[in-house]
């Protein structure tokens, strides 16, 4: 099968996973959990910054996209329609914990200097970081402390790896805002992560 | 090139995304600008540690808790009602609006009843007998890890964890395409999965298999009381026809 054979099959498969959310159908909703649920749950992990919350806001974001699967008008893919759901449902959950937690500590936002201030966190010497799951903790710690608009920009480039296209059409932004937001957030995050790339 | 232009252009150049022109003037203030080095330096290195972050998956059983989730908010529950919803006509005639209502019944009924046929398996269910309780747990994993469901025939409530308890029997919920990843889970535990069920018309449900504990097992056709290859596949729902009207 040639490449543009394969992408006319998959866009008839899904306007037919459309055609049959639209109709309320059981099947099509799980079979379109299936599709998304890792990358839905993936965003949501690299916005909010823990599990259980990712977790919570992933499932509300299913319930909302079988609910209000009508409004969709195909007019792009389903999967950057539900992507953009997934980030309004993160936003809009990151303002709510924001203003929750006004006025005393969020766990969400503490920042890695925060805790070693407070002296109850261990940091690792930067000289004695282990790679993987430990640098994995550091990044995502250095991402919650970025603000909410630099944030996404940064977990759907640069993690999810999404074209500035596709980035474009789920944020709303116009490209030159993308491109300079992003490049202010990825230097943001790039002077947070250098004491513990200076062994790299 | 301007060290505040040079600047900005940083990500776009780590990215490939600058035109022939502008990298050409930005490499050549890169090399007289020691500061613009070392951002590009700590760019790359920070660019190169995010993007090994590995993809993060859902939890085993996310499609399990949402599918609950969504049969609580009742969001099936209107799908379901709905054909019967568009069988009634309003009519002037009383006559005409008896039969039509009567008809109109009579079609919902059966548009119901096909449409909750269609919800279930029709094919009898596969079953798998296992040597131990702990082999119900593992085929449970598995079936959670392609996104099945579990049931223990009986309790409205479904699992999600291990152990289970080990109940007697289990009702496995497989989705149809998953079939074979589900098998080869089996298989890496050492155990023989069922013969593959007969595929559905439009390999979209799900495959029921039924998990019994060798020592306790009935195989289908023996006499087995409360004939649980005629159970109803859902859990009891009250708007749902009597399971013997169901076959």
């Amino acid at each position: 099968m040639l490449p543009d054979e394969v992408s006319e099959s998959s866009t008839l498969l899904e306007r037919r996973l459309v055609r049959a959310l639209k109709r309320g159908d059981p099947q099509a909703f799980e079979r379109m959990v299936r599709l998304h649920q890792n990358r839905v749950f993936s965003l949501c992990l690299r916005m909010m910054g823990n599990p259980q919350e990712a977790e919570d806001l992933a499932q509300e974001v299913f319930l909302t996209v079988f609910t209000s699967i009508r409004t969709f008008r195909e007019e792009s893919m389903l999967s950057t329609w539900i992507y953009r759901i997934t980030r309004n449902h993160c936003l809009n959950r990151l303002k709510f914990l924001k203003r929750r937690a006004h006025g005393k500590k969020q766990s969400l936002d503490h920042t890695r200097q925060a805790d070693l201030a407070d002296g109850n966190v261990r940091v690792p010497r930067p000289d004695h970081l282990a790679e993987g799951k430990e640098m994995e903790a550091i990044v995502q710690e250095q991402i919650n402390t970025l603000s909410e608009e630099h944030r996404e920009l940064v977990v759907l480039r640069d993690i999810e790896h999404l074209s500035y296209d596709e980035i474009q059409s789920i944020t709303g932004l116009p490209e030159g805002t993308v491109k300079s937001r992003l490049h202010r957030a990825r230097m943001e995050l790039a002077r947070r992560m250098a004491p513990y790339l200076s062994e790299k | 090139m301007k060290h505040e232009k040079a600047q900005e252009l940083l990500s776009c150049y780590v990215d490939g995304t600058l035109d022939a022109e502008s990298s050409k003037k930005l490499e050549a203030h890169l090399e007289e600008c020691e500061e613009c080095r070392g951002d590009l330096d700590l760019l790359k290195k920070t660019l190169q540690v995010v993007g090994e972050i590995p993809p993060a998956l859902a939890p085993a059983d996310f499609s399990t808790q949402l599918r609950r989730k969504a049969r609580k908010a009742g969001l099936f529950e209107r799908h379901r009602r709905r054909p019967a919803t568009r069988q009634m006509v309003p009519f002037e005639a009383t006559m005409a609006v008896l039969l039509a209502a009567m008809g109109g019944l009579v079609v919902s009924l059966l548009m119901y009843y096909g449409h909750l046929q269609s919800l279930t398996v029709e094919h009898p269910p596969a079953v798998l007998l296992v040597e131990s309780k702990d082999q119900v747990n593992q085929v449970a994993r598995a079936t959670w890890t392609v996104g099945g469901e579990v049931r223990i025939p009986g309790h409205p409530e479904i699992p999600t964890k291990t152990p289970l308890g080990a109940p007697p029997e289990l009702e496995l919920q497989i989705p149809h395409d998953a079939w074979p990843v589900w098998k080869q889970h089996l298989k890496e535990k050492g155990m023989q999965s069922p013969d593959a069920p007969p595929a559905d018309v439009d390999g979209r449900l799900h495959v029921i298999v039924q998990i019994r504990l060798k020592e306790s097992a009935h195989l289908p056709g023996e006499a087995e009381p409360a004939s649980t290859a005629d159970r109803p596949r859902s859990p009891p729902d009250p708007a749902s026809p009597p399971p013997g009207g169901k076959e």
